[in-house]
């Protein structure tokens, strides 16, 4: 089940799972002089904290680039670092590893693993291009373009066919790449649907891809 | 920087609306897309002095007004998925996952609209069609002069 704020709810486990947090990546910019307003942690806790509400999962996964780097957590503010742990503490959560936070959370709550894996579904950061069936990853933070009316709309989005799900970026501060692009759409060979985020909805378009995108 | 400035833009006005680059973005636009001040001196000046008066009839002084309405415009959250939803709902109808409105379905059937006579054309039919309220979003009323135009 998807949801049009980015997270993707899974009801027969209990399971949320939301993807490329990038905690902190403000205020990892603003130490390499980029500086940028410091509010990117709090504004994505408080869209995770609406999910978690609307679900009430028993499991929380979070797909991996949670953190946007290795010093996040220790440059979390006191109040953000309090909210996280609590979130952490009322479910099971379980961190997956990304290339951009290759260790675990210091002084936060949750289980560490490289990839989660249940009965049928394996969630993990990157997709792998030959993986049986039923793979939910991150990443690549996909993003659409739809024309329309002379302009066009371009918005994050999931992608999917029935192998695999990628998932949008959750995180505030978080830009994104066109399906369209190799990294993307070789990994759906035959096509699949997009699933554009919306205030109240997703917006679903089919997707295909011209031979030659998939061979450059 | 790959950041994009439309999120830095949503943060910092819900937590601190008071920011200097929301500051400054306000002056920006208020002297650059629209001249604030002239338009608030104007204002100011016919205060109190404005006469307003329905017409039964497009005025002529109305018209390059009228005219302009939709050159410019202001993108919405709110807009851009109404344009998602209506371009879902073409391409679903097309593909036939979903039926076409009912209307659309008689015309199918009959090759006519019931009681009106219809001349099909490659570009849709010569009916006039029914007149639009003006202004409706972008462009309705050069729509409507193009088709008098051609039919």
């Amino acid at each position: 089940m998807l949801d049009p704020a980015g997270g993707l709810y899974w009801p027969a486990a209990g399971l949320l799972a939301v993807s490329d947090l990038h905690l902190e990546k403000g205020s990892s910019y603003a130490r390499r002089g980029q500086l940028l307003p410091p509010w990117d942690t709090h504004a994505t806790l408080d869209r995770l904290t609406l999910l978690l509400r609307r679900y009430r999962p028993r499991i929380v996964v979070a797909l991996g680039d949670s953190f946007h780097d290795s010093g996040g957590v220790s440059r979390l503010p006191a109040g953000e670092l309090a909210r996280l742990g609590a979130i952490a503490d009322a479910h099971r959560f379980v961190w997956v590893q990304g290339n951009h936070d290759p260790s675990p959370p210091d002084g936060v709550g949750g289980e560490w693993v490289e990839a989660f894996t249940t009965a049928t579904l394996v969630f993990r950061h990157q997709a792998v291009l030959n993986t049986p069936e039923g793979e939910i990853s991150g990443h690549h933070h996909p993003k659409t373009v739809v024309p329309a009316r002379g302009t066009t709309v371009r918005r994050p989005c999931f992608v999917a066919d029935a192998r695999r799900v990628v998932m949008p970026a959750f995180g505030a501060y978080t830009g994104g790449m066109d399906v369209r692009e190799p990294a993307i759409a070789r990994l759906f060979p035959h096509g699949g649907r997009v699933f554009l985020l919306g205030s109240e909805r997703l917006f679903s378009f089919t997707l295909s891809f011209p031979s030659r995108t998939l061979r450059a | 920087v790959t950041v994009n400035s439309d999120l830095i833009y949503d943060v910092l006005r819900r937590h601190q609306p008071d920011h200097i680059l929301l500051r400054a973005t306000r002056a920006d636009a208020a002297g650059g897309l629209t001249d604030l001040s002239r338009l608030a001196a104007m204002l100011a000046r016919v205060k109190g002095r404005i006469v307003h008066m329905v017409l039964s009839r497009v005025s002529p002084l109305a018209v390059p007004v009228l005219l302009e309405i939709g050159r410019e415009s202001v993108r919405t959250r709110e807009g851009e998925e109404r344009l998602l939803a209506e371009a879902e709902a073409i391409i679903a109808e097309a593909t036939g996952e979903t039926e076409p409105p009912a209307a659309a379905r008689a015309v199918n059937r009959r090759g006519v609209l019931p009681r009106r006579p219809v001349q099909e054309t490659l570009f849709g039919s010569l009916t006039p069609p029914p007149p639009t309220p003006l202004p409706q979003g972008e462009g309705g009323s050069v729509r409507r002069s193009t088709w008098r135009a051609s039919g």
